[in-house]
């Protein structure tokens, strides 16, 4: 049986995969740019986290990610500390990183190595910035709590300059194209804003460094980034600002009075040429639709991915959906998770809680998602990209949720890449076929979540 | 610690452990399941590596893992692994599960014999542990250990039934055959293997791996000789003994490996010797099949001789690789031994000075088990030092065109010149269509791939 453990922390993304917070900082701290070492205080294996390709072992410095390397007997006679000391004087002595994180795995937190200690002091002694991270698989987390925390970590030092920050804002927590960040700033720009820094999980560390230097931190929310907020709020005196995700002409007018409230320009619109644009778009690709025998519909899939991108988890995942309905989708939310009658209804009530009363699904596993696509009810999954052998043996188009851009801007693009994916005739030359039996214990059951919720009060009222 | 360097720190291609080489053995078997047993983010040690280079078969279908938690290394762990196996193996209708431990599972050295044998009984399939050692092993570790487990598995759960079988002697089983794919690399070698075996009148039904369901590999039983390849020299000791103590287990260790032209002839050769088939049968397949690669042969030893290269993979692999470039004239520049347990540079010699018949130049860059950092200098031009051979100085010391992994590749990126993704992951080189390496065919196939982009200049 699977273990059913949810999230206790971070509602918002109660719906993502659980992480390993070793693993999930690797990921983030792969993509920072900057003079920064990353030291794993592990036996071999655990290094194999970090991919060999892509050029994620090495950064600005001649490698980015070392590992200690241990060995079972360093292991079991409690040489690790020694080793990581000395490993942080060999790696500061020969590249003086500008900051140096530590972090633990399951083997050295099962030996009880105590990492911060020893960062502590190295740091001391060498006069260098060293930073250490108690991570490992053995208590799996939201992967929000992952990023709230390397984000905290990364951040931390930064003081203010003494510049005048009134009108200065921090974006913390969306991952954004070069083309969507000009677009918001340029937005910000018509607001009289101006970006201080972009925290993403690709961004270089000088920038961290400069997240004092704002009056606003910009948030994706509800209730992400909440030791980060605290930090900022505490340290820096910022206002929090938690918007949703700019997916589309509805959700981006959404995310901008919001912004526009916080600086004081109620009602002020922004961007209102690209808006214009993107309404065309849109009103093209519906008008495109018309008359076709079947209404769009559209599998939405959530928690199939553990990503550590908080535009991606942000609102349960749902961060996308606007955009699609603007564009006439009607959606199902098939959401990957265990079919047990308590988790169907945490399901219901974590949709419910956001107002969302589509239609959804728990499929448990990857494999059995084909279950789920029933000939002819779906044009499109919208989703991970690894769904691509569940989609192919039932003939259903596969959409990429990377693929799509957010703002008004991207909206266009957005319609070419949906056009792109619908209009293909691969399904047509190549039929649906499925690679394993049906599997019977999998329920395909489809469902509203308030239907959910009138069962479960029905069935209490009735014992009452 | 006093004499801990950076390079003891440094994370290489042949940081994989057998954990990884486990799950890469398990993959090779089309309804297996890998059941890790680890935490969450141990799943990403696995699958992220194997995702981009098998464009077929999903990298992360077959896998699971058992979730263990914190409290499961204090109160034991293996009702949560039972329970895991039970419910994928049934949802996956896998045919064999192989219970893969993670590093503090084995610093635990927790017997799961009795797993093993509960799940058996529950689920109605085949259950395996293989035992490896993370911290002293490398992904060949593992993938040898995973085919001698299941190889000596078919006898014990036969001898379960009753007498063993009398083994045939135009069967034959192949242990240690590198399965990374459902492409056209991996499955062209398994056929052109096959296809040899039957020039000499041998049926290899069972193949260690070659991609086929697992009851594919119960043939074995029946083979008169079992013929190991270099690939599983990491299990071969504890092989041989186990072999030794099964009645009717005989284990054949033909010299070399069936790469390149000589190569592939003298492994045939041998192999008909240590299999009892006519030696005048042997010769004759082996001529027709020389005669018929004879003039394509030569049409890439027109376009190859004297041209430098630069290659990179483990020692078995890597030299196969050099004995057929060799034989079509090419000249070895930069050779780099990736992985440890295959062995390294002593390894490869030993192979082209013995079976592959190959001499190598005195003047070749050797890389043992490299750093990035010392593969990517190779790639950058530099000042030169009037006290070295300037030759050896230049990007790749003068080669025209390298060969490595994708590994080697991004650590290459200085690299402008003609590279052909070959081995272990190759995330950009798929193949459709049958595309050996091994085998007569194979060293065609390769030369064809060496041709092609030496042709167009700049192949990534």
């Amino acid at each position: 049986m699977a273990r059913f453990r949810p999230h206790r922390m971070y509602p918002g993304a109660l719906l993502a995969q659980e992480a390993c917070s070793y693993q999930g900082a690797t990921e983030i701290l792969a993509r920072i740019g900057g003079r920064l070492a990353v030291i794993i205080h592990s036996d071999r294996d655990c290094s194999n986290v970090v991919p060999k390709t892509g050029q994620r072992i090495q950064g600005e410095l001649p490698y980015k990610f070392l590992c200690t390397n241990l060995k079972e007997d360093e292991l079991v006679t409690g040489q690790g500390g020694a080793k990581l000391r000395r490993a942080l004087q060999l790696v500061v002595e020969a590249w003086q990183p500008a900051l140096t994180v530590v972090l633990s795995t399951c083997p050295t937190v099962m030996i009880g190595d105590n990492l911060r200690n020893i960062a502590k002091k190295a740091g001391r002694d060498l006069g260098v910035r060293v930073e250490a991270e108690l991570t490992h698989g053995l208590r799996p987390v939201s992967p929000a709590e992952v990023v709230d925390k390397v984000f905290a970590l990364l951040a931390r030092a930064s003081q203010p300059s003494g510049v005048d920050v009134s009108r200065r804002v921090n974006l913390v927590g969306f991952d954004l194209r070069g083309e969507e960040l000009a677009e918001i700033r340029d937005g910000l720009g018509e607001l009289g804003l101006t970006l201080n820094a972009v925290l993403g999980t690709d961004t270089h560390l000088d920038e961290f460094m400069r997240a004092a230097d704002a009056a606003l931190s910009i948030q994706p929310g509800p209730n992400l980034l909440v030791g980060y907020g605290e930090m900022a709020r505490s340290e820096w005196q910022q206002r929090i600002v938690e918007v949703p995700i700019p997916a589309g002409v509805q959700a981006s007018d959404a995310f901008w009075r919001i912004i526009a409230a916080a600086a004081g320009a109620e009602g002020q619109q922004v961007l209102g040429a690209d808006r214009q644009q993107a309404e065309q778009a849109i009103e093209q690709f519906r008008s495109d639709q018309q008359g076709k025998l079947q209404p769009l519909r559209c599998a939405y899939n959530i928690g199939s991915v553990r990503s550590f991108d908080l535009r991606r988890i942000a609102l349960e995942e749902l961060g996308d959906l606007p955009m699609l309905q603007e564009l006439g989708f009607a959606c199902d939310l098939l959401i990957q998770g265990p079919q047990d009658p308590p988790n169907q209804r945490r399901t219901a009530q974590v949709l419910a809680d956001l107002q969302c009363d589509l239609v959804f699904g728990l499929f448990p596993a990857p494999g059995n998602l084909v279950q789920f696509l029933t000939p002819g009810r779906y044009q499109l999954l919208y989703g991970a990209d690894f769904l691509r052998d569940q989609t192919s043996q039932a003939g259903v188009a596969l959409l990429n949720h990377r693929a799509t851009g957010l703002g008004y801007r991207q909206m266009a693009g957005n319609v070419e890449k949906l056009m792109a994916a619908l209009s293909g005739d691969f399904y047509r030359i190549f039929k649906a076929d499925r690679h394993l039996p049906v599997d019977p214990r999998v329920q395909v059951q489809l469902r509203r979540p308030s239907e959910h919720l009138a069962v479960q009060q029905g069935t209490e009222a009735a014992i009452g | 610690m006093d004499d801990l360097t950076l390079d003891d720190l440094i994370i290489r291609a042949s940081s994989h452990t057998p954990f990884f080489g486990i799950y890469l053995a398990s993959h090779a078997i089309l309804d297996a399941m890998c059941m890790c047993h680890a935490s969450v983010g141990c799943k990403v040690k696995t699958q992220e590596h194997l995702v981009r280079h098998d464009g077929v078969q999903d990298a992360h279908n077959r896998r699971r893992y058992s979730q263990l938690i914190d409290e499961d290394l204090i109160q034991g762990s293996t009702a949560q692994l039972e329970d895991e196996i039970a419910a994928f193996a049934r949802r996956l209708h896998s045919q064999v599960v192989v219970i893969d431990c993670s590093t503090p599972l084995s610093l635990q050295v927790q017997p799961l014999q009795a797993v093993v044998e509960r799940s058996r009984e529950r689920t109605g399939v085949d259950v395996v542990h293989v035992q490896a050692r993370n911290y002293q092993d490398d992904l060949w570790g593992g993938y040898a250990a995973t085919a001698a487990t299941l190889f000596l598995r078919q006898f014990e759960k036969a001898a379960a039934q009753g007498p063993l079988p009398k083994p045939k002697a135009d069967e034959v089983s192949v242990l240690g055959l590198p399965f990374d794919r459902y492409e056209g690399d991996s499955t062209g070698n398994v056929a052109e293997v096959r296809r040899m075996l039957w020039g000499l009148g041998l049926k290899a039904k069972a193949v260690f791996f070659a991609g086929e369901p697992y009851a594919t590999l119960g043939e074995a039983i029946h083979a008169g000789h079992h013929l190991a390849l270099p690939w599983l020299k990491p299990s071969l000791p504890s092989l041989r003994t186990a072999s030794a103590r099964t009645a009717g287990v005989t284990l054949a260790e033909p010299p070399g490996l069936p790469m390149g032209f000589s190569g592939t002839r003298q492994w045939l050769l041998q192999v008909a010797q240590l299999t009892g088939v006519d030696a005048r049968r042997a010769q004759a397949f082996v001529d027709a099949e020389l005669q018929a690669a004879k003039p394509l042969a030569e049409l890439a030893r027109r376009s190859l001789q004297g041209r430098r290269f630069a290659a990179f993979a483990e020692a078995p692999r890597l030299a196969g690789l050099v004995a057929l470039l060799q034989e079509l004239g090419m000249v070895p520049a930069v050779l780099g031994v990736s992985h440890f347990r295959l062995g390294g540079r002593r390894e490869v010699e030993a192979l082209l000075a013995g079976p592959l018949q190959q001499t190598l130049p005195q003047e070749v860059v050797w890389l043992e088990d490299p750093t990035p950092h010392a593969v990517a200098e190779l790639a950058h031009a530099g000042p030169l030092d009037p006290q070295m051979d300037p030759r050896k100085q230049r990007p790749l010391a003068g080669a025209d065109i390298v060969l490595c992994s994708s590994v080697e590749a991004v650590q290459l990126q200085a690299w402008q010149g003609p590279l052909v993704e070959f081995g272990f992951p190759s995330e950009n080189r798929h193949f459709l269509l049958p595309a050996p390496w091994m085998g007569f065919r194979g060293a065609l196939r390769l030369a064809e791939q060496v041709l092609q982009a030496l042709a167009v200049g700049q192949n990534r």
